[in-house]
């Protein structure tokens, strides 16, 4: 990845209707931080976007709407770096706004799309956009910014993630499938149902695939225990499933560090907020791990990542999710490094050296 | 000189409003009749009579209550839902009673006022805090208690009356009444239609353009009769009968540039009361009995990728409410009085998303009572002791104890203080709506305090001015609060404490001059609202509102009427970056009045945001720049 180290200066616009404008100056390195996605109040059109530099400890707030003067939309779901560009989708704005991921400047807009979730690029001219509601995929040109096509699943989708030879991504809500799609033909070639709820994947070092589901909640339809499942895309079947032994939990947000051997995700229990927390799981492991790595205490953990230049974990805490939300940065051993707060329901992290 | 430094005063406390303001601003126009407009005050209850009422006829009481009175309407726009707000408190804190029965939905706990047709009103009646204690429960904000009252010197009367205004509304109301004996009645019918397609310059996209807002239009259509009949000297029986229909498509939100998506609304209502009123020299009872029938339906559809339609959710929410209260005040002596009001309610709700196959089914049964001693100690002095408790579902609810002082120095000078206590049960969504519906939640409770000074400054041959000072305080402990929790969906908690305090300013001038009129009536308000945890102001509550009306009549033939309303900024979430800024709205409206042999006939044109501001009252939902409107009316 091209090193480029910018120093700008962020003039923070705020809401153009008929109010003053404040001033705000920051320089700070750009080219090796990290992006968090707050998501805002629903409805409200107060999503944002925040740029933390790890090296200095410092974090601006509201990076995008300070620099192109508008603000991103409704609900920040996500965000996909991609050469010199960042894809932030907004989930129900129905677009993608696409800045240089350095000096945070707008270049561009995929709109007209329906509730877009998660962005994956394949190539320069060929990305998929899960959705929450459309049965379709959208596939879109991350350079000219158009819709140049869709991908029909029957279903909706949410999280999504390649292994360079296929692209694997899961239909979320009341639903348990993950499908198998052939990026050179945009064809579904196979099918999986693995558990109720699946919400987020990750792909280990050997290439096989790792499937987080929550189970859906109490008295939904179909409800059953959350867990994790193994599978081996060569024949794409569940090699192994691991579940808690008893209880009612939330499971998601499952990410693997760089070394691709050791799975991160979050546990809220419905029943023992004691057990609420940031888990880990190596790959290698025979059962579900018993105790958090980090305990979230009095905090609700609502969004988990891992930074793969150095294994750090960054885990948020939206507080009272009318207020600024919350940052924690731990170390690969869980001591705290830093904690930033940032704005309305941080659900989202994009790594620029990632 | 005297009246100058008081109007000065009252317009130095609307400075406030001012602040980071470069827009002129209008607001909404007020019609008014040839009658002098006098919303009289009591100590801290503001009474908006018929003749003001009158003038709002093609509207709702959403734009009444903006204009007319202290409170703050939160509104998405023209035809979208607006409700209200008491001293910071939220809409669930407020009641709307109608007739002597609460038509708050008791799944929401609050009431849509787009929906409720000023036409339909002859008493306006806005309770305060503590205020509200007498006729409802739960209302830790306010109530608004309205009432249809029939006229009683028209043996037989017909109105009619047609508008046509911008973005393609057009309306008829009707009503028609006669007197015979013992016998009155009176029947009204509205529609209301609008494309509501105004322009409005969207700068929440990459490329701020000029765009005319769309799936927005909107139909109202109801009908009431009111039926009164006299038993005898001393009894009353009343009756009301109330249906309407509501279509509503609603707009996206500014930011969206997604692919076509269709929300819709539809509110269906059947309300009634019956009433038995007797009034002796030594006692008043009244017995209500009524019922509250509603059905909203709400759909919202998307074009896929495919151009196909694909519904995402319809809705059903039905609940039908019943409602009997009984009420009775007695002079025991020269010097004190006892009321007493009980209820027995029972409500049933029933909601499901047939694309989810989400939904629940509950019923909620109420009783309770209180019961207040009213002492005079002397003629100006008089002490009120009140205690409500109630049951519900099986429960004991808190004991709500409430006593006031007023005082009275002459004819000229009142001053009352209150202390009460107030609790707010949980709506049954937050108890049962899935997911996220929470059954252990807590109700909200409220220690309030309260003190009023009216005084009259002047009263001459032909002028009169009048003001009214208020302070209050309210700590809500237990604030109900929906916030995303597990799996993906956001659930009910008792999460917030908020204290509330501020001070409202009323002043009313009337005037005359010849054959001139004048009649001028300035609300101010300074609300703080400050969440506890984090030691801001509650969003979408202004500190400072301001709001004034000037109307002036000549040989009451001719009406101009003109109203500025002031809103300061607003917090859009509890941090330091969201502020929505302060606006201002002008609005004008002229109405003559010709009779022609025994017809009279009021022509009006009114005009809107006179000034085309651009403004917002909810974060990035479009708002209509100037706008107007004229109407024809003839009564027979």
């Amino acid at each position: 990845m091209k090193v480029i180290k910018y120093q700008i200066v962020i003039m923070i616009i705020l809401l153009s209707s008929c109010k003053d404008e404040e001033v705000d100056n920051l320089e700070f390195d750009t080219a090796n931080g990290v992006f968090i996605c707050n998501e805002g109040n629903f409805l409200s059109g107060n999503g944002s976007l925040s740029f933390y530099d790890p090296s200095q400890k410092t974090v601006s707030n509201n990076v995008f709407q300070g620099v192109n003067g508008f603000p991103l939309g409704d609900v920040v779901h996500s965000i996909t770096i991609y050469g010199d560009k960042a894809y932030i989708v907004i989930n129900n704005s129905g677009k993608i706004e696409v800045v240089n991921q350095f000096t945070f400047e707008h270049e561009g807009t995929i709109s007209g799309l329906t509730s877009p979730r998660e962005m994956l690029i394949i190539n320069d001219e060929k990305a998929y956009v899960t959705d929450l509601y459309d049965n379709s995929i959208a596939i879109v040109n991350p350079s000219t910014y158009e819709k140049t096509g869709t991908l029909d699943l029957g279903t909706h989708t949410e999280s999504i993630i390649t292994d360079n030879q296929y692209v694997y991504v899961v239909s979320w809500r009341n639903n348990q499938q993950l499908f198998k799609i052939d990026t050179d033909t945009d064809r579904i070639v196979d099918s999986l149902d693995i558990g109720f709820q699946p919400n987020s994947l990750a792909t280990d070092i050997h290439g096989n695939l790792w499937v987080a589901y929550d189970g859906g909640y109490q008295g939904q339809t179909n409800q059953s225990t959350p867990g994790i499942v193994k599978i081996d895309p060569r024949e794409f079947q569940v090699e192994s499933r691991f579940e808690p032994s008893s209880g009612s939990y939330d499971i998601f947000d499952l990410k693997i560090n760089q070394s691709g051997a050791q799975l991160y995700f979050l546990l809220n229990s419905f029943n023992s907020p004691e057990e609420n927390g940031v888990y880990m799981m190596n790959t290698s492991d025979a059962s579900f791990p018993e105790n958090p790595i980090i305990s979230a205490g009095e905090r609700r953990f609502y969004c988990l990542d891992i930074d793969q230049s150095n294994d750090d974990i960054y885990v948020t805490n939206p507080q009272s999710y009318t207020t600024d939300g919350r940052v924690y940065r731990y170390d690969q051993n869980a001591i705290i490094i830093d904690s930033f707060e940032v704005k309305l329901i941080p659900g989202a992290f994009g790594f620029q050296n990632n | 000189m005297k009246a100058v430094l008081i109007i000065s005063f009252s317009f130095l406390c609307s400075l406030g409003c001012w602040s980071q303001n470069d827009t002129i601003k209008l607001s909404e126009p007020v019609i008014l009749s040839a009658k002098p407009i006098q919303p009289k005050v009591e100590t801290g209850i503001i009474k908006i009579d018929s003749s003001t009422i009158s003038t709002y006829k093609t509207q709702s009481i959403a734009e009444l209550l903006h204009d007319q009175s202290p409170v703050f309407i939160k509104s998405y726009g023209p035809g979208s839902i607006a409700t209200l707000s008491f001293r910071g408190t939220s809409a669930s804190h407020s009641k709307i009673v109608w007739n002597g029965i609460d038509i708050s939905n008791p799944m929401l706990g609050q009431t849509d006022l787009s929906l409720i047709p000023v036409a339909f009103l002859d008493r306006v009646e806005i309770r305060p805090g503590s205020k509200s204690l007498q006729i409802s429960d739960g209302a830790i904000g306010g109530a608004i208690a309205l009432r249809s009252s029939l006229p009683i010197d028209d043996t037989l009367y017909a109105n009619f009356n047609q508008s046509i205004g911008s973005f393609g509304m057009y309306s008829q109301n009707m009503s028609m009444g006669f007197i015979t004996g013992p016998i009155k009645s009176r029947i009204q019918l509205f529609q209301l239609y609008s494309d509501n397609d105004f322009e409005f310059y969207n700068n929440a996209i990459g490329s701020p353009e000029t765009q005319r807002q769309a799936n927005a239009s909107f139909r109202r259509i109801g009908a009431i009769l009111d039926l009164d009949y006299q038993l005898g000297l001393k009894d009353t029986l009343k009756t009301s009968i109330w249906i309407q229909g509501n279509n509503r498509n609603i707009p996206n939100i500014m930011s969206y540039q997604g692919n076509n998506r269709f929300e819709n609304q539809t509110d269906e209502s059947l309300r009634s009361t019956l009433t038995w009123i007797r009034k002796t020299p030594n006692y008043r009872s009244e017995f209500v009995s009524g019922l509250n029938i509603t059905e909203l339906v709400y759909k919202n559809h998307l074009q896929t990728y495919d151009s196909e339609v694909q519904p995402l959710s319809h809705s059903t929410s039905t609940s039908s409410s019943y409602y009997n209260n009984y009420s009775y005040l007695r002079k025991l002596n020269k010097k004190l009085d006892f009321s007493f009001r009980g209820h027995l309610n029972y409500h049933e709700v029933s909601n499901l998303d047939d694309i989810e196959q989400t939904g629940y089914d509950a019923t909620r049964f109420e009783t309770g009572a209180f019961a207040s001693l009213n002492q005079r100690w002397s003629t100006q002095l008089h002490t009120t002791a009140l205690v409500k408790a109630q049951y519900v579902d099986a429960a004991i609810q808190p004991i709500i104890p409430s006593f006031s002082i007023n005082w009275m120095t002459n004819n000229d000078i009142q001053f009352s203080a209150q202390l009460s206590r107030n609790f707010h049960l949980p709506t049954l969504n937050d108890l049962y709506w899935i997911p996220g519906g929470n059954p252990e939640l807590l109700p909200e409770t409220s220690n309030m305090a309260e003190i009023d000074f009216q005084q009259l400054l002047l009263s001459r041959n032909k002028t009169k001015i009048r003001q009214q000072i208020g302070v209050h305080f309210a700590e809500v402990n237990n604030w109900i609060q929906w916030q995303p929790g597990n799996f993906g969906y956001w659930e009910a908690q008792n999460i917030r404490n908020v204290q509330t305090r501020g001070c409202e300013h009323q002043l009313q001038i009337e005037h005359y001059v010849l054959k001139w009129k004048f009649n001028y009536t300035h609300h101010y308000t300074f609300t703080q609202s400050i969440d506890q945890d984090v030691m801001r102001q509650l969003i979408y509550t202004p500190v400072h509102q301001s709001k004034s009306f000037l109307s002036t009549s000549y040989n009451e033939k001719t009406v101009i009427h003109y109203s500025y309303t002031l809103v300061g900024n607003r917090n859009t979430e509890l941090s330091e970056f969201q502020v929505l800024p302060s606006y201002g709205l002008h609005n004008i409206s002229l109405m003559k009045m010709i009779d022609i042999s025994k017809t009279h006939f009021e022509i009006r044109w009114s005009i809107r945001n006179i000034l085309n501001s651009q403004y917002q009252t909810i974060l990035w939902r479009a708002m209509p720049g100037r706008n107007f409107e004229f109407s024809l009316a003839l009564s027979l």
